[in-house]
């Protein structure tokens, strides 16, 4: 693959989505709502399953952040990544929220916590470090099957 | 109230251990010395030449970017040029501590390494790291 066939999204964007990814689970938790877990979870899932296009953080952000703080555009980065980390969130919030709606306390609902807490931390260094964990992981994955590709 | 309270702790607390353990992964990933010499062989480049070596990755639109600058460099100095995929030569990369893209270096024709940017080289750095004597005009 070349970098030409690549999909691309606006730098931002990402960053702007893990804003919401690290607010509204961490409200859940403050408020003891899974709920709020359980709508990121399946808002992330969406974007990721059925594209940028029904991403509902990216909308928010392209419709109203965008004009109301008049953001420009920022470098261009390779999709899949971003999605890679996307779709590793989504797993993780949905897993939290059965165990949080199954289980109203205990020890299923302690890993539920636990889990939405791994994401907000994950998420709140992509928003405000710019460093995504989950991009990181798709392109050691990614080096881990070329090698294994070449043997 | 006091719950919600110590809810408040854990979430910040959470994120700045979060915060402190990604600096020192970043740290360690980059930690190693830079080369100072370079095989040109690796790069699949022959003779006594100076050439510049790109570290580039498929997901890396800066090293797209960059190429160029890098390619026209080349041709004004009359040096090589060779690009490698660190995801393609995974070997390559680890053997010259190359632990972000772009990496460029510029290496003389006998394998020492004369100048490496973790990242875009400037125009001018690249000139005088080629020939102190000649002046770099990219069209």
């Amino acid at each position: 693959m070349t970098p030409t066939d690549i999909k691309t999204v606006d730098a931002n964007l990402p960053r702007a989505k893990a804003a919401f990814h690290t607010l509204i689970p961490a409200l859940g938790f403050i408020l003891q709502a899974w709920p709020l877990i359980a709508f990121t979870g399946v808002a992330m899932a969406l974007s990721v399953l059925a594209g940028p296009r029904y991403s509902l953080f990216g909308r928010l952000y392209r419709q109203f952040l965008v004009p109301a703080l008049d953001i420009e555009p920022g470098p261009t980065e390779a999709l899949a990544p971003h999605r890679f980390s996307e779709a590793l969130g989504a797993v993780f919030l949905l897993a939290s929220a059965v165990l949080l709606a199954g289980f109203g306390s205990g020890v299923a609902a302690g890993v539920g916590w636990t889990l939405s807490l791994i994401v907000v931390a994950l998420a709140a260094i992509n928003w405000l470090a710019g460093y995504c964990v989950g991009c990181k992981m798709y392109g050691l994955i990614a080096r881990l099957r070329s090698s294994e590709a070449r043997v | 109230m006091s719950g919600a309270l110590i809810r408040i702790v854990v979430v910040v607390g959470v994120i700045a251990i979060a915060f402190a353990s990604t600096k020192l992964l970043k740290a360690w990933s980059e930690r190693g010395p830079l080369p100072t010499r370079f095989d040109l062989a690796d790069a699949g480049l022959e003779g006594n030449r100076t050439a510049i070596v790109e570290f580039s990755g498929p997901y890396c639109y800066e090293c797209k970017e960059i190429l160029p600058l890098l390619k026209a460099a080349a041709k004004v100095h009359s040096s090589g040029f060779a690009l490698i995929d660190t995801h393609q030569r995974p070997d390559i990369a680890s053997k010259y501590n190359v632990r972000s893209t772009p990496t460029v270096l510029v290496v003389s024709g006998d394998g020492r390494v004369k100048r490496v940017w973790q990242g875009s080289p400037e125009e001018a750095e690249l000139d005088r790291a080629l020939s102190p004597r000649r002046k770099l005009k990219v069209a």
